[in-house]
Formats: C-alpha cells, sequence, structure tokens
C-alpha cells in the first residue's frame, strides 16, 4: 500500500535553511539555559569540506534570526581546512575541495578535517 | 555585561540524534538500510523496480520514497511488488532528514530484511544527513557525464559503493563506464562497483546479490 505523506511540518527550502535553523535551537536553548535576555554574537566553525556554503548559511540566518533574542546577533564563521596527510608517501598538504589526490604521489588520500560543522562560542547578555 | 559561552555542539546533533533512534528501531529486526543517492534522472527509481522484481518474492524489502513532490516513485515500486511502500514528500526540501525516516516508519512492518530509502535526486545534500541507514550508494549514469565525481566529492567519499546506470547508452554519450568508474575511484577508492544498465535489466543481477548479502553494521556507542 502507498501510504502519501504529506511535508512533514519540514519548511526548510534549502540545505542550508535547515542548517541555520538548526543552528539557531542550538544557540536559543544554549542562550536559554544561561539567561541570556539577548544573543550578541554566535561563532561557528565550518568545515571546508561539511558541504555548506558560507555565502548561503549568511543569508539563510538573516532569515531565521528575526523575532528571536538573536536578531541583532553577529554571525561570526571560522572555516577549517581540509588538512591532509597521505598514507602512501607521508606528504602533509592541504587538500582542495575537489581534489583529494596527494600532489607528491598521486595517491588518494582521505582529509583529516574539513567535515566540522558546530557552534563554538556564544556572547550572550 | 556581556559574557561568552562554550559551546562546542555539532549544529546537526538532532539529526544525528534521530538517526540513532531509527538504528535502534531497526537493529531489533536486524533490517538492513541502505541509503541511495543520485542527480535527478540518474535511473534510481529504475534500478529499484527492477530490484524489487528480483528480490521481493525472496526477502521482505521495504522501500521509503523521498521527493519533492508526487507519488509517482512509490507508485512504481509498489508495483514492481514491494511490501511496503512509504512516499516522503519533503514541500521542496532538497534531502531527507532522520527525522522524516523515523516518522515514515512509524507504519512499517515488523521483519524487513532489507529497507531501501531513495533519496531526493541531488548530488549535493543528502550526503550531509544520516538518516540511520547501515550502507551508503551513489547511482551515476553516462548520460550526466564524466566529472560528476570530482565536481560532487563529499557524496561519492560518503559511499560505500558505486552504482554506474545506463551503461547501454554509453556509446551515444561518448562517456566510457570504466572512466567514469576512474574517476569515482579516484575520490574514494573504497566504492564497490557495480554497472548497470537497469532499463534492459543488465547487471541488475550482481547488484541484487550484493544486496542480499549485506549485513546490518553494529551500532556504534
Amino acid at each position: 500500500m502507498v501510504a502519501r505523506r504529506s511535508p512533514f511540518g519540514y519548511n526548510e527550502r534549502m540545505h542550508e535553511l535547515s542548517v541555520a535553523q538548526s543552528m539557531m535551537s542550538v544557540a536559543l536553548e544554549n542562550a536559554a539555559a544561561n539567561n541570556a535576555k539577548k544573543i550578541l554574537r554566535i561563532a561557528l566553525v565550518v568545515g571546508k569540506l561539511s558541504g555548506v556554503s558560507v555565502d548561503a548559511l549568511r543569508f539563510a540566518f538573516d532569515a531565521v534570526k528575526a523575532d528571536t533574542i538573536a536578531n541583532g546577533a553577529a554571525l561570526v564563521i571560522e572555516e577549517t581546512a581540509a588538512d591532509a596527510r597521505c598514507g602512501a608517501c607521508g606528504n602533509g598538504f592541504e587538500a582542495g575541495q575537489y581534489d583529494f589526490l596527494c600532489p607528491a604521489c598521486g595517491a588518494p588520500v582521505f582529509p583529516t578535517g574539513g567535515n566540522e560543522l558546530y557552534v563554538k562560542e556564544l556572547e550572550i547578555e | 555585561m556581556s559574557r561568552t559561552i562554550l559551546i562546542e555542539k555539532k549544529i546537526l546533533e538532532k539529526n544525528d540524534i534521530a538517526a540513532a533512534r531509527v538504528r535502534q528501531k531497526l537493529i531489533a529486526d536486524n533490517t538492513v538500510v541502505v541509503n541511495i543517492m543520485s542527480g535527478p534522472g540518474a535511473g534510481k527509481t529504475t534500478l529499484l523496480e527492477e530490484t524489487v522484481r528480483r528480490l521481493a518474492g525472496k526477502i521482505n524489502i521495504g522501500v521509503i520514497e523521498g521527493d519533492i513532490a508526487t507519488d509517482n516513485d512509490a507508485r512504481r515500486v509498489e508495483n514492481a511488488g514491494a511490501e511496503w511502500v512509504v512516499q516522503i514528500n519533503t514541500g521542496g526540501a532538497c534531502h531527507l532528514e532522520a527525522g522524516m525516516i523515523e516518522r515514515a516508519l512509524e507504519t512499517a512492518p515488523r521483519g524487513m530484511r532489507l529497507l531501501i530509502i531513495e533519496n531526493v535526486g541531488n548530488l549535493v545534500c543528502p550526503g550531509g544527513f544520516d538518516l540511520g541507514d547501515d550502507w551508503k550508494v551513489v547511482l551515476a549514469s553516462v548520460t550526466e557525464g564524466l566529472d560528476k565525481p570530482k565536481k560532487y566529492p563529499g557524496m561519492y567519499r560518503k559511499s560505500h559503493a558505486l552504482v554506474v546506470n545506463k551503461v547501454d547508452l554509453a556509446p551515444y554519450v561518448n562517456v566510457s563506464p570504466d572512466a567514469l568508474v576512474k574517476e569515482a575511484l579516484e575520490v574514494n577508492p573504497a566504492l564497490t562497483v557495480f554497472l548497470t544498465a537497469a532499463t534492459k535489466g543488465d547487471g541488475v543481477d550482481t547488484w541484487c546479490d550484493w544486496l542480499a548479502s549485506l549485513k546490518k553494521r553494529p551500532i556504534r556507542e
């Protein structure tokens, strides 16, 4: 039997909006737990391989912060690089977003960083 | 007077928690969960129809279809003989999330051996959301061209297997399946590779044998 399902109450329209909503709920929960009246700054760490576009995230942030205590908050984003070390030849390098071959020997490499996506700190009052 | 509080909290933690609940629910029946991802039009649903036709009489298969709109895919898979099919319409969202799977599973029967999730056709966002799956599969059709693995590496790197589909069309689009496989293996050398022409059924038996042989992954603490 085919069960038809309507939108589940999910109203995100792109994945950065969904990420921005999750980020905002993390920020608001932690602000409330610390009796904050206002959120002044939200600091994020976003890895270059996390699949999140920083520009799109900023755009989405402006949409989700309205009518919250983060309305006037600054969004500070620290981007982390895709650090890699080649298992074949030991060469250490920063992987490009689209290129995962060791520049020294050509072996495929899995970066050890760059997938980060978390709220690092909040400034509140 | 302002103050700074350290949080260090993953933004998608809620999704990860929902994914853990999906795993917890399905471990009781030892249901293997396979998440199939690709761009639109690569042939996910056609492959799934052929898969269900071959496996439905042998093992108990459930299917969750994810699309922005319509239940066309669920009807196709149901007609192919799937025991249980649910269509999720995301209403615009470009990917499935674990919470959607959790809700879809509310109506699931017990005893499914295999649950196949067909994600929303999109080579970017679906790779970022854990659905409680055991195995991720990326489908690439030769008609998409050779450059997709390196343009969309995130999805290829997160996947365990690659199905190269529409290999029967390779001569017409001047893309060699072997070259496409080579590109993909440069992004992720650990991919298990299958070549199929799903509309003709070519290569589908080998793919089905692999699916039927998959084991559930243990839940990580």
